[in-house]
């Protein structure tokens, strides 16, 4: 059990959070930085626009910000495509690729076959009789 | 002619499309069964379960997939199951030949 007060946790509470959001929807935790790096500007702006610097600072760190963004998520989209596509749609796809099935004599497309198996399978009707010495179908 | 059934440990999320082609097409198989998604059986008169080993693991290498299975020898007399028409004819051909 996580314990709020130890910064420890939190630190291993977001990690586990990145891992698992990452792969299919990489970039939520890059707009969730965004969108502090845009409240944390924007509080500045709001609250301490007197004080030396601090409006090139809150511009500077918006505008860093969102060029990294650009940058990584162009780089992204284009090595690792599935970077910013849902879950589900990644496992849509992926079916789609389903290899042929059924045996050397017949062929049939995997995603056909699996739709098949679901509605048109049934157990076999004769059970069968082993022996080492001969097999007999029986009713 | 001995069968033999192989099952892996299949990820949903991997590509097998290429895998199959090339597993399937190991010159001493003569007869292949792959009506349930992770597993094969094979039928062959001259391939052991070396050999098989050997052929499942170079190219689930070579398409970075899980190199976990297991390989038995199958009698296919000996059967029972929930499967297409098409499955249980051919478990039925070939259990006679």
């Amino acid at each position: 059990m996580a314990n709020p007060f130890n910064p420890i946790d939190w630190l291993k509470s977001a990690q586990n959070w990145f891992s698992k959001t990452e792969k299919s929807s990489g970039f939520r935790p890059y707009l969730i930085f965004l969108i502090l790096v845009f409240g944390m500007s924007i509080c500045l702006l709001t609250f301490f626009h007197e004080i030396k610097y601090v409006p090139e600072l809150s511009i500077s760190m918006i505008s860093l910000s969102v060029i990294v963004f650009l940058i990584l998520y162009s780089v992204k989209s284009c090595t690792d495509p599935d970077f910013c596509r849902s879950e589900s749609h990644v496992q849509k796809i992926m079916k789609i690729e389903l290899e042929c099935m059924g045996t050397e004599a017949k062929q049939i497309d995997g995603d056909i076959l699996e739709t098949q198996l679901v509605n048109e399978s049934y157990k076999e009707k004769h059970k069968l009789l082993t022996t080492s010495i001969n097999h007999k179908e029986v009713e | 002619m001995n069968y033999y059934i192989i099952t892996f440990d299949r990820k949903n999320e991997l590509s097998y499309k290429s895998f199959h082609e090339e597993f399937v097409a190991h010159p001493k198989i003569n007869k292949w069964f792959h009506y349930i998604k992770s597993s094969y059986i094979i039928g062959s008169t001259t391939i052991t379960p070396d050999e098989i080993t050997d052929h499942f693991i170079e190219i689930a290498e070579k398409y970075k997939l899980p190199k976990t299975h297991l390989v038995l020898n199958v009698n296919l007399l000996d059967r029972q199951g929930r499967l297409t028409n098409d499955a249980w004819k051919w478990l039925k051909n070939n259990s006679i030949s």
